[in-house]
C-alpha cells in the first residue's frame, strides 16, 4: 500500500527550488508584453472567479467533511480517503479565498480593513467568515496537537464552527457583488440543505443518550457533544 | 559495562590480557612477534591448511573469500566488520579494547597479499572499541591507509551489506538487492569482508604456523572461538570444549534453556545444552548454531515466553523497514506471541506468522528471527502449555535477557476513554496498530522505529475521535 523511502523529508527536497524558480520565471515574464497581458487577464479572472471557487472549495470540502465521518456505510479506506480529500479541498479553498482577498482589495474594490473587520453588511459578512475559516483552518492544521493535550473535546468544539461560518459565507456570496444566476442561487440553497440534513443525520445517529453512571459522577455537565462518544470522565 | 574476560585453556587472541588492560604496540609485538608479511598464494594455502571461517556468523571459508577477491582488475579494500549490533556480544568491541593491534595485524596481512588500497574498519559510534582502535592506528604506520567507520549501534547495522554502505559513506542499512562484496563492496572496489575475530585469527594464525594453530580445537575445527556469555564474560575457549564447562568457568547455570547464536540463533534446552559441545559442528548436532559465539542462558524465575516477546518486539523494532515481510511480518510474530501469552492464540498461529518471512528480504533479519523464534516454541513447550491454559505462568515478567533500552523513542498512546474502534490507525500504521476481535487498537509495544514515525503522527492527525496521541520523542 505504502511504499516507503527511508528519512523522507515532510516537503519534498525539489518542492523549494522549483517554486522558487517558477516565481522568478513568472515575474520575469510578466516583464515582456505579452506576459503582462497573460497577468492582466489572471488578475480579471480572479477577480470574477475567486471568490467562486472558494465558495464552491468550501462546500466540497463540509459535504466530504461530514461523509468522512460516516460508519455506517463507508469503509475505513474510503473515510481515509474523504479525509485526505477534505483536507486538499479546504487547502484549495483557503488559496481562493486569499487569492479573492488579495485581488479584490489591489483592485480598490474593498479596502484591506474589509477583509478582516465585520459590519453588518454584505462585505462584512465575508469578513466575519473568513476570521472564522481561518481560525477552523488553522486549529484543523493543529488537530494533533489538540489530541495530545488535555481537552481533545475543545478541538471539535472549535471545528463545528465551520457549520456556522460556512452559511455566512453564501449569504456573502449571494449577496455581494454581481448578482448571481438563479441555478448558482439553487446549488448554494441545495448544498445547505443537503449538508444540514446529513449533520441531522449524523447528530441523531452518533451522539447517545448520556451514561448513567457518568450522569451520577458528573452531575453538572450533561454535556452531549457531536463526538462519536460523550467526553471522558476524568474532565 | 566493561565486559569480564576469561580463558579456558591456553589463550591466543587474548594472549597477555591476564597481566595487561590494553595490549599497546610494544606488548603486542612483545606476545605475538612480528607477521611476515605473505603472497596471497601463500596466505590463501595458510588459511586452507586450518579451515579458517569467518567469525561473523555464516561461517563462510575465509580461503575462499580471499581467492573470490583476488581476481586482477581494480585495487581491493580490506573491511573489518567489528560493528556488533547484537546486544547479546561483547567479543568484537573486547577484541578492539584490549587487542586492536592484532586485529589491525591480520588485515594489514591480508591488505598486504591482496595490495589493496585501504582498510577500512567499521565499528560502533562512541564505543570504547572506537577510541582504543584510533588509538592503535596513531601507534603504528601502517603501510596501507586505515580508515575507521562509525556506525550507531543497531541491530542491523552489523549486517555485511549494511557495513559496505556505511564504509562508501551511504545509509547503513542492508541493500534491496544482494551484491557480492568481493565483487563490488566499499565504493565499487572489491571488498574482502569479514568479522574482526576472522582477522584476529588470521594475524594469530600467521604468528604460530598452521601446526601450532592446530593444537588446540577439534581436527575439522582448528583453533579457539571467542564466546559472550550471559551478555557480560568473554572467554576464549578452544572449540571442542563442552559447553557445560564454559557455563561452570563462567559460573553461570544453564537454567531454563540456553540461547546459542544471538537473537537469529536458537534456543537449546538444558539437557541439549549439558551435552553439547562448543564448536560449529557440536552445537549444529542438537539443532542449535555457533552464529558470532553468543551463548546466553535463560535463569531460573523468570517467564520465558515473556522474554521471547521482549526479544522478538526488540527485534520488530530494529529492522530497517524497507522489506515488506520484515515491516509487517516481524510485528505479527509478536502480534501472535502476545496472544500465546495471553492464552487466548495458539502455536499455529506463531509458525504461520514465523513463515511468512522465510527467505524473503534484503537480509536475513526475518529468517534469523523466526529460527528464534521456532526453537522458543520447542525449548519453552511446557510454559507455552501453561499460558495456553491459565493466560499467565506466574513467573515475573522483566526481561533478563540483555537488550538495550531505547527510552527517547516516542510511543503512541490510546486515550480509551474517547477511543470509539473506528480502526483508522490501524489502516494507517498497520506496522504499530493491529484490531482486536471488537474493532478496538492492540499497541505493539516497542519503542518506535525511526522510519515508521510519520506515518504514526498521520494516524494521530486522522483519528476520528482524537483518541490517539504521540508520547516521549526525540
Amino acid at each position: 500500500m505504502n511504499p516507503r523511502p527511508m528519512d523522507e523529508p515532510v516537503t519534498p527536497k525539489w518542492l523549494l527550488p522549483v517554486l522558487a524558480n517558477v516565481a522568478i520565471a513568472v515575474l520575469a515574464g510578466t516583464a515582456t508584453p505579452p506576459g503582462a497581458a497573460a497577468v492582466a487577464a489572471a488578475q480579471s479572472f480572479l477577480l470574477l472567479y475567486a471568490g467562486v471557487f472558494a465558495l464552491v472549495g468550501m462546500s466540497l470540502t463540509m459535504i466530504v467533511g461530514l461523509v468522512a465521518t460516516d460508519r455506517s456505510l463507508l469503509g475505513i479506506r474510503h473515510r481515509v480517503l474523504a479525509q485526505a480529500v477534505h483536507r486538499a479541498s479546504s487547502m484549495a479553498a483557503m488559496a481562493f479565498l486569499v487569492a479573492h482577498l488579495v485581488v479584490k482589495i489591489l483592485a480598490g474594490h474593498a479596502r484591506a480593513a474589509d477583509a478582516v473587520v465585520f459590519r453588518p453588511t454584505a462585505l462584512g459578512l465575508g469578513a466575519l467568515a473568513f476570521d472564522l475559516l481561518l481560525m477552523v483552518m488553522i486549529t484543523g492544521l493543529l488537530r494533533a496537537w489538540f489530541a495530545a493535550g488535555t481537552r481533545p473535546g475543545l478541538w471539535r468544539t472549535l471545528h463545528v464552527i465551520s457549520y456556522f461560518a460556512w452559511p455566512v459565507a453564501i449569504v456573502h456570496g449571494l449577496t455581494a457583488g454581481r448578482q448571481a444566476a438563479g441555478w448558482v442561487t439553487w446549488g448554494y440553497v441545495l448544498s445547505l440543505v443537503t449538508v444540514g440534513l446529513a449533520l441531522l443525520t449524523r447528530v441523531l445517529l452518533v451522539v447517545r443518550p448520556v451514561d448513567p453512571v457518568r450522569e451520577a459522577l458528573e452531575p453538572d455537565s450533561p454535556r452531549r457533544e457531536t463526538s462519536v462518544r460523550p467526553t471522558a470522565v476524568r474532565r | 559495562m566493561t565486559p569480564t574476560f576469561t580463558t579456558l585453556g591456553s589463550p591466543r587472541l587474548s594472549m597477555g590480557f591476564d597481566r595487561f588492560e590494553r595490549l599497546d604496540l610494544g606488548r603486542h609485538r612483545a606476545m605475538h612477534g612480528r607477521i611476515p608479511p605473505l603472497s596471497l598464494g601463500d596466505l590463501i594455502e595458510l588459511v586452507e591448511r586450518v579451515d579458517l571461517r569467518g567469525r561473523g556468523g555464516a561461517a563462510f571459508p575465509f580461503g575462499r573469500k580471499l581467492a573470490a577477491v583476488s581476481t586482477t582488475g581494480p585495487p581491493a579494500v580490506v573491511l573489518v566488520n567489528a560493528a556488533e549490533g547484537e546486544p547479546g556480544s561483547l567479543k568484537d568491541a573486547t577484541l578492539l579494547t584490549r587487542a586492536p593491534h592484532l586485529v589491525l595485524d591480520g588485515a594489514l596481512l591480508a591488505a598486504a597479499a591482496l595490495h589493496a588500497r585501504e582498510v577500512v574498519v567499521g565499528v560502533v559510534e562512541g564505543g570504547p572499541g572506537e577510541s582504543s582502535l584510533r588509538e592503535a592506528i596513531a601507534e603504528r604506520e601502517p603501510r596501507v591507509p586505515v580508515r575507521v567507520v562509525g556506525l550507531v549501534e543497531r541491530f542491523i547495522s552489523g549486517e555485511g551489506g549494511a557495513l559496505v554502505r556505511a564504509a562508501s559513506g551511504d545509509v547503513p542499512i542492508p541493500p534491496g538487492r544482494k551484491v557480492r562484496a568481493s565483487t563490488s563492496g566499499v565504493d565499487g572496489f572489491p571488498t574482502l569482508l569479514s568479522n574482526a575475530e576472522t582477522f584476529a585469527q588470521l594475524a594469530v594464525l600467521a604468528s604460530l604456523g598452521p601446526e601450532l594453530f592446530a593444537s588446540a580445537g577439534t581436527p575439522r575445527e582448528p583453533g579457539t572461538v571467542l564466546l559472550t556469555v550471559a551478555g557480560a564474560t568473554v572467554v576464549e575457549v578452544a572449540a571442542g570444549t563442552p559447553l557445560r564447562t564454559v557455563l561452570e568457568h563462567c559460573e553461570v547455570d544453564p537454567g531454563q534453556g540456553v540461547l546459542v547464536g544471538g537473537y537469529h540463533g536458537a534456543w537449546l534446552n538444558p539437557q541439549a545444552a549439558a551435552s553439547a559441545v562448543v564448536s560449529r559442528a557440536g552445537l549444529e548436532a542438537v539443532g542449535g548454531t555457533l552464529g558470532a559465539g553468543i551463548v546466553l542462558p535463560l535463569g531460573h524465575g523468570v517467564c520465558p515466553l515473556e522474554e521471547v516477546i521482549g526479544v522478538t518486539t526488540y527485534l520488530a523494532a530494529q529492522s530497517a523497514g524497507q522489506c515488506g515481510p520484515c515491516r509487517l511480518g516481524l510485528p505479527d510474530v509478536v502480534r501472535t506471541l502476545s496472544e500465546l501469552a495471553a492464552g487466548s492464540g495458539g502455536i499455529a498461529a506463531v509458525r504461520r506468522a514465523v513463515g511468512i518471512g522465510r527467505g524473503r528480504g534484503a537480509c536475513n533479519h526475518p529468517d534469523g528471527t523466526a529460527r528464534f523464534v521456532s526453537s522458543a516454541l520447542e525449548v519453552f513447550a511446557r510454559d507455552i502449555e501453561i499460558h495456553r491454559d491459565h493466560g499467565t505462568c506466574g513467573l515475573p515478567t522483566g526481561v533478563s535477557l540483555p537488550l538495550p533500552r531505547d527510552d527517547t523513542a516516542p510511543r503512541l498512546t490510546i486515550d480509551w476513554a474517547r477511543c470509539a474502534g473506528h480502526g483508522v490507525c490501524a489502516y494507517v500504521v498497520p506496522e504499530l496498530v493491529h484490531l482486536d476481535r471488537n474493532g478496538y487498537p492492540v499497541l505493539v509495544n516497542s519503542p518506535m522505529p525511526a522510519w515508521v514515525e510519520r506515518e504514526a503522527r498521520r494516524a494521530v492527525a486522522m483519528c476520528p475521535a482524537l483518541a490517539l496521541r504521540m508520547t516521549g520523542g526525540r
